[in-house]
């Protein structure tokens, strides 16, 4: 679903490696500290990078040059999903198409996916009238109407109160069963929530150092990686 | 903040106190326009020949051109420093009489005078001709009255200055109810057939005509004495027209508010001695007022045969009207 | 909560500016009705004058503002060598004195310019006249656009580039991107910017005369200074009011279709990315960057090359070197004044809109922008009238140019800061307040050190303002005060023509390093 062959980047002095392979449907959280790279792995999925050798290939196709809007991917940012000036409607809709008039039918899909994440009757209020969590349920709206396989989140809740972000994962949980999504996501929590994914990747200094089930970080073996964390 | 202040006025007080200390010799004031007293004006000469005899300090003030400098004394009224108002023309001076500043000079006219021109209560020191100034390169057949430029079968292109604005402009505004009377208004838009443009001052238009932007430019007969003189250049020469030439005296005068006004006579006299008369030709590039020696560009020169002027009675009493009649006649 | 603290600081200023320049104009009213001359005429040509004017400087607004925002978003979409020095450059046009500008466009559009060399190389007929209507459009678009080219440019580059990498994997196209994200930003700047550009060009003067071909284009400004000329004060001070009504209405209106509506939040990033642009388009870009690029220098760089070639050793003698100081100082004081007043207008404008007064804070602006409606020389001479006993001290000379150079540069110096200065303050509102930041303390912490080279830049800018200003200088200074432009004009009216491009040429360059050296960023990263 998800692969990396081989991908080089540089940026200035700092040269990442990247390797990897993703099956449908995982869940995958990469944590690292920072300045190691997490986001630029995102940034290369997304295609707003691009990488200087290796290729990339997503759902079967070869992506390596395609262009963001070509990829089978959305994604959510830690700030800014939202453009303050355009109401929650007019923010979702631009999911489906990059205009403001919308048809009857897409009309009732926004209400839809409105009821699923919680926001029945929200359409007409701007950003600024809703809270932080309320913000981040709209961009994440605005990601499952694209349709989009495969579902990339930069930090999107660590703005949000601990109770909140669990809420948030738990929805992100189930959108991603609902909606058969590859999930990756950038954190830099090492709680539970880890268990919530199938996969965890960390990322020191460009390179992808353990790759395996959260569990796993807690054998001996990894002790070292364990202690990088903070564990 | 207050510290700044604070600095700004001793700074301030002591460039006052400094100007006091100057003040034990008698200071005579003259207010003119900002051409004397530049680089290359007349001004510093006659300012340290000045001070060298007559055991004072000569101040000279200078504003824009002759029209801001009588304006500046109508404001500043019987306040003024003024002692001797120097760059009036022949075309303000009528303003300036009923403004009512000056007093009578009580200079005795001097038989030797270049043109016949004299004045109690002004007393001129240098005078030339408007005329059209051309490149002999580029005009092979210049034309000979003001009639013919104005006709322009040859389709020159002109620039000239506002009348509103500028000295030589008013000039050319003379000049033409002087030659056409009543029928200026279609002299004039015969004119705007060929004009290029009508710029605000001098400056301007001889620029724009040094730039190649038209054939003809309003000026002075004797602008090509500047070009032989500053770089030796005979590309550039006056037309002579036949009906003659609008003439221009440049005159001074005492300020009746003056306190040195026997002083102020000293210097309007000084203004008239030959080596003064010369500064004007040299460095105003104007025709001195009295015979006297003058350098040898202005041989070389086109001379005016005939020289035109209204009275500056009549000046004063139509100018607003023959302005009006130019700008209608022109915004048609 | 709204503290009269706040708010001291913009009302002193503004109070400040409404004094000199009332005081000016009742000075001239009061002189006017005393010396008995009051024969006002409001006539036909009257009307005539108010209709040119206000006609070509509406004009000259809507060609300026549309080749800004084609020009703009050109140069958004390109990246290239030099992009960042030629937006740096750029406004340089809106400073340079008349008589300069007017040299400059000759030489490329005149009869003997380099345009119609080329025609004449590539033997097609040359017909363009610059005079007129067409002449005083080129110029004033050449004033105006290139600054609010480069005001535009920076604002489409503050959209955060979270929604730059959003519309690219919501597939936006170029035009979606404009209509959606960089409109809605542009919006809340071009209609301050027509005013700005309306009011410059309502009382456009010197270029209108030289380029106008005549009195049927003229504006209201020229029969001021007519009035003035010919000492009918009253009508003067009539006209002048003319003028300020016509501006202020015109600026009124275009606060009112203004309507501040939801706050952005605009984010200063490092990083940038840009949306992925299809070849045409880039095509096209270039073309436009390169029509514009040319437009915008080509009579520039014809003043210096014609500059070098007439430059001689021996021509740089004492006066120029004099007049050269005196630029600089008059230009540095002038800064100075300009930037404090400014600051203290828009310290008290950021709290005026954090806490929603937009309509005081919509006086405030319309108040310090005054000053570029009223005709300078009744400016001027209202000032004379109240303080021509001083008229002799060198010093004080120099301080009232100053000032007046100051009061015209303000109104750019508030277009240039106002917004960045109310977004920082409005971002750590709550951060300040709660960590008690007030005052000195707040202006040093937060807007100082966060919009360090935009000060700079601005005050660069208003330098450089009063480095080309010859208005003012003209009708107070007389040789006292000698600067580089009225040294020019000297040179001009002395016959030495050549000389004076060598001195425009130097007046050019002392622009150009100013804003370049200005600029440079010392807290350069790698």
């Amino acid at each position: 679903m998800i692969e990396l062959q081989k991908i080089e980047y540089h940026y200035n002095d700092f040269k990442m490696h990247f390797a990897l392979n993703i099956a449908a449907k995982e869940r995958v959280v990469i944590v690292g500290p920072s300045g190691a790279g997490k986001s630029t792995l995102l940034s290369l999925i997304a295609g707003f990078i691009f990488p200087n050798s290796g290729q990339i290939i997503l759902n079967q196709q070869n992506v390596t040059t395609t262009l963001p809007g070509k990829r089978p991917v959305s994604m959510l940012f830690q700030h800014n999903n939202l453009f303050s000036h355009l109401t929650v409607e007019q923010n979702i809709a631009l999911g489906i198409k990059p205009a403001l008039k919308l048809s009857r039918t897409e009309q009732t899909t926004i209400d839809d996916i409105l009821v699923r994440i919680g926001l029945e009757g929200f359409n007409q209020r701007y950003p600024e009238q809703l809270s932080g969590g309320q913000r981040q349920r709209v961009a994440l709206a605005r990601c499952l109407i694209q349709h989009r396989p495969i579902l990339l989140l930069d930090e999107p809740f660590s703005a949000l109160d601990q109770a909140l972000r669990f809420e948030m994962l738990a929805l992100i949980n189930q959108v991603c069963s609902e909606f058969n999504l590859t999930l990756m996501m950038v954190s830099h929590y090492l709680d539970n929530s880890l268990n919530h994914f199938s996969r965890c990747l960390v990322i020191e200094n460009g390179k992808i150092i353990f790759n395996s089930t959260p569990n796993q970080l807690k054998q001996n073996e990894n002790q070292r990686i364990a202690r990088l964390l903070g564990f | 903040m207050f510290c700044k202040n604070f600095l700004l006025s001793v700074i301030f007080s002591l460039s006052l106190f400094s100007q006091l200390a100057n003040a034990e010799l008698p200071t005579l004031t003259v207010y003119s326009y900002n051409s004397f007293m530049s680089q290359w004006g007349p001004g510093e000469v006659i300012k340290k020949g000045f001070e060298a005899q007559c055991n004072c300090h000569l101040d000279v003030v200078t504003l824009g051109d002759g029209v801001s400098v009588l304006n500046r004394i109508r404001l500043e009224g019987d306040k003024t420093n003024a002692d001797v108002i120097l760059g009036l023309d022949n075309n303000l001076l009528e303003q300036a009489k009923q403004a009512n500043l000056l007093i009578p000079h009580q200079i005795a006219k001097p038989d030797n005078l270049n043109t016949n021109w004299w004045d109690d209560s002004f007393m001129p020191y240098d005078f030339g001709y408007f005329a059209f100034i051309y490149n002999i390169d580029k005009v092979k057949n210049p034309p000979h009255s003001l009639h013919e430029l104005v006709d322009n079968k040859a389709g020159w292109k002109i620039i000239y200055q506002d009348p509103r604005t500028s000295t030589p402009g008013l000039g050319l505004l003379f000049w033409m109810k002087k030659v056409y009377g009543d029928n200026a208004a279609d002299a004039w838009q015969q004119v705007a057939k060929n004009t290029v443009t009508v710029t605000k001052g001098w400056s301007e238009a001889y620029g724009m005509f040094l730039k190649g932007e038209a054939d003809l430019v309003l000026s002075y007969n004797t602008s090509p004495v500047a070009h032989i003189m500053n770089e030796n250049d005979h590309h550039y020469q006056a037309a002579i027209f036949d009906e003659g030439h609008y003439r221009q005296v440049e005159v001074a005068g005492i300020i009746k508010y003056s306190q040195e006004i026997d002083l102020a006579r000293q210097f309007l006299r000084y203004l008239l001695t030959p080596e003064v008369q010369r500064q004007f030709a040299e460095k105003n590039v104007m025709y001195p007022i009295i015979k006297t020696d003058i350098p040898n560009a202005f041989a070389q020169i086109n001379s005016v045969n005939k020289s035109l002027d209204f009275k500056p009675e009549e000046i004063e009493k139509h100018q607003k009207a023959w302005i009006r009649e130019w700008q209608s006649a022109i915004s048609k | 909560m709204l503290k009269f603290k706040s708010l001291l600081p913009g009302i002193s200023a503004a109070s400040l500016i409404l004094i000199i320049l009332g005081s000016a104009l009742i000075a001239i009213w009061r002189f006017a009705l005393q010396s008995g001359n009051v024969a006002i005429y409001l006539d036909s040509y009257v009307l005539h004058i108010v209709w040119i004017t206000f006609y070509q400087a509406l004009l000259s607004t809507i060609l300026s503002l549309t080749s800004a925002i084609l020009m703009a978003k050109a140069l958004s979409l390109i990246e290239f060598k030099g992009k960042r020095l030629l937006i740096k450059l750029m406004p340089i046009t809106f400073i340079l004195p008349a008589l300069v500008v007017v040299t400059g466009l000759l030489s490329v559009y005149g009869q003997q310019g380099v345009l119609a060399y080329l025609c004449q190389l590539l033997h097609i007929p040359f017909s363009f006249s610059i005079y007129g209507l067409k002449g005083i459009l080129l110029a004033h678009v050449f004033l105006n656009f290139p600054y609010a080219c480069a005001l535009f440019y920076q604002t489409l580059n503050s959209v955060p580039i979270e929604q730059r990498q959003l519309a690219a994997q919501l597939n936006f196209s170029t035009f979606t991107f404009f209509k959606l994200l960089e409109w809605p930003l542009l919006r809340r700047q071009i209609l301050p910017m027509a005013a700005l550009i309306f009011m410059l060009c309502f009382s456009s003067f010197a270029i209108v005369l030289a380029l106008g071909g005549g009195p049927k284009y003229t504006t209201l400004e020229v029969a001021i200074y007519q009035a003035v000329r010919d000492f009918d004060l009253l009508q003067a001070a009539l006209l002048a009011c003319v003028q300020l009504l016509c501006c202020v209405a015109f600026i009124g209106l275009m606060q009112k279709i203004n309507k501040t509506g939801t706050k952005f939040s605009v984010t200063f990033s490092d990083t940038n990315y840009r949306l992925p642009t299809a070849n045409w388009l880039k095509v096209i870009c270039m073309f436009v960057i390169i029509i514009g690029g040319l437009f915008i220098f080509s009579p520039m760089i014809t003043i210096l090359i014609q500059g070098i070639f007439f430059f001689r050793t021996s021509l740089l003698t004492f006066m120029l070197l004099q007049a050269l100081l005196f630029s600089i100082v008059i230009a540095f004081g002038s800064a100075m004044i300009a930037m404090l007043l400014g600051l203290l207008l828009l310290w008290t404008n950021s709290r005026l809109l954090i806490n929603q007064q937009h309509q005081l804070s919509n006086c405030l602006m319309l108040i310090a922008s005054f000053i570029l409606a009223i005709p300078s020389m009744v400016l001027a001479s209202g000032l004379f009238l109240l303080l021509f006993g001083y008229s002799n001290n060198t010093v004080f000379i120099c301080l009232l140019i100053m000032l007046c150079n100051g009061l015209i540069a303000l109104p750019f110096i508030l277009k240039n800061l106002a917004m960045p200065l109310y977004d920082i303050t409005a971002r750590y509102w709550q951060l300040t307040q709660s960590l008690n930041i007030k005052g000195v303390a707040h202006f040093y912490l937060v807007d100082f050190k966060g919009l360090k080279s935009k000060m700079l830049m601005s005050f660069a800018f208003a330098a450089v303002l009063s480095l080309g200003d010859f208005g003012v200088i003209a009708l107070f200074g007389g040789q006292s005060v000698a600067t580089l432009p009225y040294y020019l004009y000297q040179q001009i009216s002395h016959y030495h023509y050549q000389e004076s491009i060598v001195t425009a040429t130097i007046l050019l360059l002392l622009s150009f390093s100013l804003l370049v050296v200005m600029d440079y960023d010392r807290t350069s990263k790698n």
